[in-house]
């Protein structure tokens, strides 16, 4: 009789944390359904390259070996904005090698510091002075990433944040761990 | 003998498999009904059923689909709660049949506020698949245990339901989550910004 009236409460008690656990994923429904409503969703908008698309990276002025990748990230940055220090933060001091990044000075001047704290070297980052780059490649936000496929502009999204920034990472890391990768020697003779 | 016992064990399995997921789902759509009361009261304003009988349709339905649900796995062995199924998966059925025919979609509210499915074929489909279940439990392997054991297993559906549940709410939380922290670094201008500006001008 006890055992009975146990296993019945038992039956009731996880009927109503049923209730409940629907009642909050109905919750997080609504705030994503909110969220999309307002435009506050952490998601990659594509961005349409226009005549850039198919073209080589080195003929807008970006470096030349990116033409001989099989995958790499062209990532367009402005000294200006959060996100993309966020960026920055997130990569730890250390640019991937299949990363290349453009960053846009805004309002700085050659003779002042940049505020994003990147080391600019030329293998890996380069600094858009005029902007003519990212104009060139019809980039008209930041942060924006731009993938190289078989050293040819492919496709570009924005990134809103740091998350979005590495799921792109990810995608071109697969790519390119699934596809020979150019030893210096054959990049010499291409 | 032995491959006959074999066979029996089989039949019993079976058996007591198919009564736990249509208990499961019993107790999943009649709670979820009964939760998004407004939604199925919509479904059935569309579906036609008159004003002054919607109010007791909204809690009876997901009622009986409670007591069916769990009378199916504590007594299998009689034949009332099965012919409560048989009503009931008629009843979805006709209700398909209506949708399929009216001139707007009408929105099924079969697991309450779970999914955006029109009523139509899917509810005709599933007659056949009810029907066979049943005619299964009743004439193929008839099962029988104690109102203890019974209750046991209508525990077990439950329990099964809300761990399912559970990893549909963790999944929603973690997605929630990187959300609202992609959110915190992002530039986009937010109301509380607003109220700073105005209160330093």
């Amino acid at each position: 009789m006890m055992l009975t009236a146990l296993i019945c409460a038992l039956a009731v008690l996880t009927m109503v944390v049923l209730v409940l656990l629907s009642a909050q994923v109905e919750m997080y429904r609504n705030l994503e359904q909110l969220r999309i409503q307002s435009g506050l969703i952490d998601r990659a908008v594509p961005v349409d390259l226009g005549e850039s698309k198919g073209q080589r990276p080195s003929s807008f002025g970006l470096s030349s070996h990116l033409d001989l990748e099989v995958s790499a990230l062209v990532l367009f940055l402005s000294d200006k904005c959060a996100v993309c220090r966020s960026i920055i933060a997130g990569l730890g001091g250390a640019v991937p090698t299949e990363v290349f990044i453009v960053i846009d000075p805004g309002t700085a001047t050659r003779d002042s510091k940049l505020t994003i704290g990147i080391p600019v070297d030329e293998s890996n980052a380069l600094v858009d002075w005029e902007s003519s780059i990212g104009r060139a490649v019809g980039i008209t936000a930041t942060p924006t990433g731009v993938v190289v496929v078989n050293g040819r502009f492919s496709h570009a999204a924005t990134l809103p944040s740091t998350r979005e920034f590495f799921a792109m990472l990810g995608s071109v890391k697969s790519v390119d761990s699934n596809t020979h990768r150019l030893t210096s020697a054959e990049r010499k003779t291409r | 003998m032995r491959e006959n016992m074999s066979a029996m064990a089989i039949d019993d399995g079976a058996a007591f498999l198919i009564s736990v997921s249509m208990c499961a789902l019993f107790l999943l759509a009649g709670t979820e009904k009964l939760r998004s009361r407004d939604r199925f009261e919509e479904t059935l304003r569309e579906l036609g059923i008159p004003a002054q009988l919607i109010p007791a349709v909204v809690v009876s339905l997901p009622a009986s689909e409670i007591v069916v649900g769990i009378s199916l796995v504590l007594v299998p062995s009689s034949w009332l709660p099965k012919i409560g199924a048989l009503i009931l998966a008629i009843s979805f059925a006709i209700a398909g049949v209506v949708g399929m025919f009216s001139r707007e979609p009408v929105r099924c509210s079969c697991l309450g506020s779970i999914g955006e499915h029109a009523l139509g074929k899917r509810q005709l489909y599933a007659l056949p698949v009810w029907l066979l279940g049943l005619a299964y439990l009743e004439w193929v392997a008839s099962i029988e245990w104690t109102l203890n054991t019974g209750a046991y297993y209508v525990v077990l559906s439950v329990l099964t339901l809300t761990v399912l549940k559970s990893t549909s709410l963790a999944r929603r939380s973690t997605a929630a989550h990187s959300t609202r922290q992609a959110m915190s670094e992002s530039n986009v201008v937010r109301p509380s910004m607003f109220q700073s500006i105005q209160d330093h001008s």
